[in-house]
């Protein structure tokens, strides 16, 4: 897998290198304004080459990797989540903060206790009350406000 | 001495306002608070409060944002002691002996000399600091650009060395923060970098979407593969008072562990961790009983303890006297002051003698009420510990939306931590080293500014960073850790050595 993270470095550093011409590097008299992001090219395509070549080296003596988590992991939730909270980007200027806010919350406490909908509905409602009054009319923070203005 | 006395006592009427003490005391409460929470750290929260700290004195916010770092070292022992999870990344070490005192019924005193030897060492560490910062600062008046550039190339290599995993990672993570720092508007040439035609990109990706993004969200992603049931102790803590032997066992440990810890936390790069194991380490190679390490030694608590306090003490020297963070904390610190508008540098004490003066009464202040909070309070942080992480995280998921989201009122700033908080996520499970990063994006803009002023000094002749003395020590300095480090092998040992003896 690091030699995969080495090849997207490297290719990375590529980009950044080929962008950075187009701004003008320089010189060491005169640096332009790709001078240093070139440098840090270079130096991506470096190590990107050395994860590569010391992991293909060392094949069947994985390095730096943890031993072997016998626990099982749920990459569910996480995957669900992150859908989750691009919904809640996309949908709070529309639906507005309190209602996009009440069905985030919802949906998030679903994922992990589905079983305790009402609970889920309850805190949700709550929280969703709470933080409206204490971030927008106590610490007058800015929300984002959907169709209907709230 | 006179002008000194007068400092701790404008110090003094700084730190002692109805409004700073009320800061001093939201930041304590807080770091204990995130200490104590497996799953938020100081990183996230600092990023998640900058935007509140808008609005108030930089004294102020600085006053609030310190709380929080060193609270949370205080708060990080908790849940070591307790269920054997480090609430702080600083707090590993004290798993190992802290949770075998609890299993043993002696919790009480575990969580009693963690606090105290904290306590001692916050103090120590801030009358360290107190003397040590004006003569360095007049030091730091020697710095020419050629010397913050190599300092902060040293800076970034020591952060590298001591990431945990491959060095070779820590460094791509270095080059990726500086890579990342170079969006937006160059403000030499004025020509836009990396910004893709995205007008909110012209001022660069912000500091707080990307720690919270990085830290905050990624934390979390990573937490909620393994929800599970936390066993703590039912009853309640009682004892928190050690007993004489106690106090004898770990006082030498306190006091050898406040010091380290202080000295190694002014390294650039930053040793709170890495004075834990050493504490640990010298405390049980000097211990007449080294057996009893890792069943539930005493002084095993406190010396690591004791040292995390002290570095984060320590930490606060490069930043006030050079303007230089030695780690991702005081990097996001320093990005507090600049907010402010204030130029952090060796001037920083002499022109703004309130703020300095003022944090380091207020750390005296904060290291009292830490211990009122930690010891009394510690059964209402124990409740706290069983509230699950499945009712937890959407909350800290709706923090992170609204601190990102009030920067400029814009979603995309929200869609920014979103998109970071997945590159974090993605880059911890592939054992990157991720504070190496923020260290690198804090210090990106400075240290190009210091490259292009030193070329422009020298007419582009490289060896203006080997001339002069300092600046050619911390480069040599810088290149014999690289040499010694990518003998992969000699740099693991010393690692693993230190992490077998721990």
């Amino acid at each position: 897998m690091d030699q995969l993270g080495g090849a997207v470095w490297t290719l990375l550093g590529i980009g950044l290198c080929l962008g950075s011409l187009k701004l003008k590097i320089g010189g060491f008299h005169d640096p332009g304004a790709g001078f240093i992001p070139f440098l840090v090219g270079l130096i991506l395509i470096s190590l990107g080459v050395v994860l590569v070549i010391s992991n293909s080296t060392m094949r069947g003596e994985p390095q730096d990797q943890k031993a072997p988590n016998i626990r099982k992991r749920n990459y569910f939730r996480p995957f669900m989540t992150v859908i989750l909270f691009m919904i809640y980007i996309l949908t709070s200027e529309v639906l507005g903060f309190l209602l996009a806010t009440f069905f985030f919350l919802f949906s998030l406490f679903e994922i992990t206790a589905p079983r305790k909908w009402l609970m889920s509905l309850l805190i949700s409602f709550v929280a969703t009350i709470s933080g409206y009054l204490i971030f927008s009319f106590w610490l007058g923070c800015p929300l984002p406000k959907g169709l209907w203005g709230f | 001495m006179t002008g000194f006395l007068e400092n701790i006592s404008l110090g003094y009427q700084v730190a002692f306002t109805i409004q700073n003490l009320f800061y001093c005391f939201i930041g304590v409460l807080v770091g204990t608070l995130i200490g104590v929470l497996p799953g938020i750290g100081p990183g996230g929260t600092i990023s998640l409060l900058l935007p509140i700290t808008y609005g108030i004195s930089p004294t102020s916010a600085i006053i609030m944002l310190a709380g929080i770092y060193y609270g949370a070292q205080y708060g990080g022992s908790t849940t070591s002691i307790l269920v054997n999870i480090p609430g702080e990344s600083t707090s590993v070490v004290t798993c190992i002996d802290g949770y075998q005192m609890a299993r043993q019924g002696r919790a009480g005193p575990a969580l009693g000399i963690a606090a105290f030897g904290s306590f001692i060492a916050g103090t120590i560490g801030t009358i360290l600091l107190m003397f040590i910062a004006q003569p360095m600062s007049s030091f730091g008046l020697k710095f020419g650009p050629p010397e913050y550039f190599s300092l902060m190339i040293l800076a970034i290599t020591f952060l590298a060395y001591f990431a945990s995993g491959s060095m070779v990672k820590a460094l791509i993570m270095a080059a990726m923060g500086i890579g990342l720092s170079q969006i937006g508007i160059d403000m030499v040439s004025g020509k836009s970098r990396f910004t893709f035609g995205i007008t909110s990109l012209e001022d660069g990706v912000g500091l707080v979407p990307l720690v919270m993004g990085l830290f905050g969200i990624g934390e979390i992603l990573t937490n909620l593969e393994e929800i599970g049931n936390i066993n703590i102790f039912k009853s309640k803590i009682k004892g928190l008072l050690p007993t004489l032997k106690d106090w004898k066992d770990s006082i030498g440990s306190i006091i050898r562990g406040s010091f380290l810890g202080f000295f190694l936390g002014t390294l650039p790069g930053g040793g709170a961790i890495i004075s834990t194991f050493i504490s640990y380490t010298l405390e049980k190679k000097i211990s007449r009983h080294p057996e009893k390490f890792g069943t539930g030694a005493i002084e095993g608590v406190a010396g690591p303890e004791s040292a995390n306090n002290a570095a984060s003490t320590g930490a606060f020297i490069p930043l006030f006297t050079l303007g230089l963070p030695s780690n991702a904390i005081t990097a996001l610190l320093l990005g507090a002051l600049m907010i402010h508008g204030m130029q952090p540098g060796p001037f920083l004490i002499k022109k703004h003698p309130d703020l300095f003066w003022g944090t380091i009464i207020s750390m005296y202040i904060g290291n009292v009420l830490l211990l009122i909070l930690n010891l009394p309070l510690i059964n209402i942080w124990i409740k706290l510990l069983r509230v699950p992480y499945r009712i937890l995280f959407p909350f800290l998921l709706f923090f992170c939306f609204i601190g990102s989201y009030s920067i400029n009122n814009s979603l995309f700033d929200v869609l920014v931590m979103l998109l970071f908080g997945i590159t974090g996520y993605t880059l911890r499970k592939f054992g990157y080293d991720l504070p190496t990063l923020i260290l690198a994006f804090v210090l990106g803009p400075l240290l190009e500014n210091s490259l292009r002023q030193s070329l422009l000094i020298s007419a582009g002749a490289l060896d203006i960073f080997f001339k002069r003395s300092i600046s050619a020590t911390c480069l040599t300095i810088a290149l014999f850790i690289l040499c010694f480090s990518f003998l992969t092998k000699k740099r693991k040992s010393i690692l693993t050595k230190i992490g077998q003896d721990s």
